[in-house]
């Protein structure tokens, strides 16, 4: 499995060789996650009302996910760096790079959306608790990671800089997801990674599976895109700096 | 009652992640246009 998954790397660490991949995946990705998008949200629209949240139930298909992929994009990231700074994979900083504003704008909706769940449920916008300060914690990072990229001019520079920030940040992961154990939060623990007993019924289970499925599809939809770009963009300033040399 | 706080969430979803689409789509699109003109 491990030799499968270094053969696998080691052939896309050519980016021309990445690049005819990506293109072949960019349009069945895309349609992908829009598909299941549209199927996750007619089946959000469709759940009966919840015996204690009424109507805002529906919130939870966008605010859970969100949240998922906000956790899920960095680990995203510091594997990806891991990658770079260790094995000094090509594309590791790259597909960092490019998942960073993806990563980020999740993590900003789970935080509004729970806001906007917050208001109607607890009676307020919002709370300094663990879970909640984690996650606003989390965003800071990812802005701290995306301004590295762009304050520091030198792009060999700039890449170990933010692939280091990458890892010590990753610290915050397990702490956002444990938080609701660790400590006393008003936000509820986990319901369903309790997969022997999710504590969600099955007309609530399955649409926010489904919508995980949709916004997971649409993270690597949105890194493929951007990781196309960037790699374009090295290439374009690779070849102005061999045009300024030659002038 | 609660339709504010529900469509409100919805917005607050799908319009960062549209800006997020249309944003990243014009950056690759600017960047191909960059590399042709270099050629």
């Amino acid at each position: 499995m491990l030799k499968a998954l270094e053969n696998i790397s080691a052939l896309y660490a050519n980016p021309t060789r990445f690049m005819q991949l990506a293109a072949r995946l960019h349009a069945p990705l895309w349609a992908l996650a829009l598909a299941l998008l549209a199927y996750g949200l007619f089946r959000a629209f469709q759940v009966p009302e919840d015996y204690q949240q009424g109507e805002t139930v529906k919130i939870m298909f966008v605010h859970v996910p969100a949240a998922w992929m906000a956790l899920f994009g960095y680990s995203f990231i510091f594997f990806a760096s891991v990658t770079a700074l260790i094995f000094r994979h090509p594309l590791g900083h790259v597909a960092a790079r490019a998942a960073a504003p993806v990563g980020a704008t999740f993590t900003l909706i789970a935080l509004v959306t729970g806001s906007l769940w917050g208001q109607p449920m607890w009676g307020t916008w919002w709370v300094w608790d663990a879970r909640l300060t984690s996650m606003l914690v989390l965003l800071f990072v990812y802005l701290g990671y995306i301004a590295i990229w762009q304050a520091i001019e030198e792009p060999t520079r700039a890449a170990r800089t933010a692939a280091l920030l990458a890892i010590v940040g990753f610290i915050n992961v397990p702490i956002v997801k444990f938080s609701v154990d660790w400590w006393n939060t008003l936000h509820q623990p986990a319901s369903v990674s309790r997969l022997a007993r999710p504590a969600l019924h099955a007309d609530f289970l399955y649409p926010l599976l489904i919508m995980g499925v949709a916004f997971l599809a649409l993270f690597f939809a949105l890194t493929l895109t951007r990781m196309q770009m960037e790699i374009l963009r090295q290439k374009l300033r690779v070849r102005r700096m061999r045009t300024n040399q030659g002038a | 009652m609660y339709d504010t706080y529900i469509y409100a969430s919805y917005g607050a979803t799908f319009l960062p992640l549209a800006i997020l689409i249309a944003s990243s789509f014009a950056q690759w699109r600017k960047v191909k246009a960059e590399i042709a003109d270099s050629e």
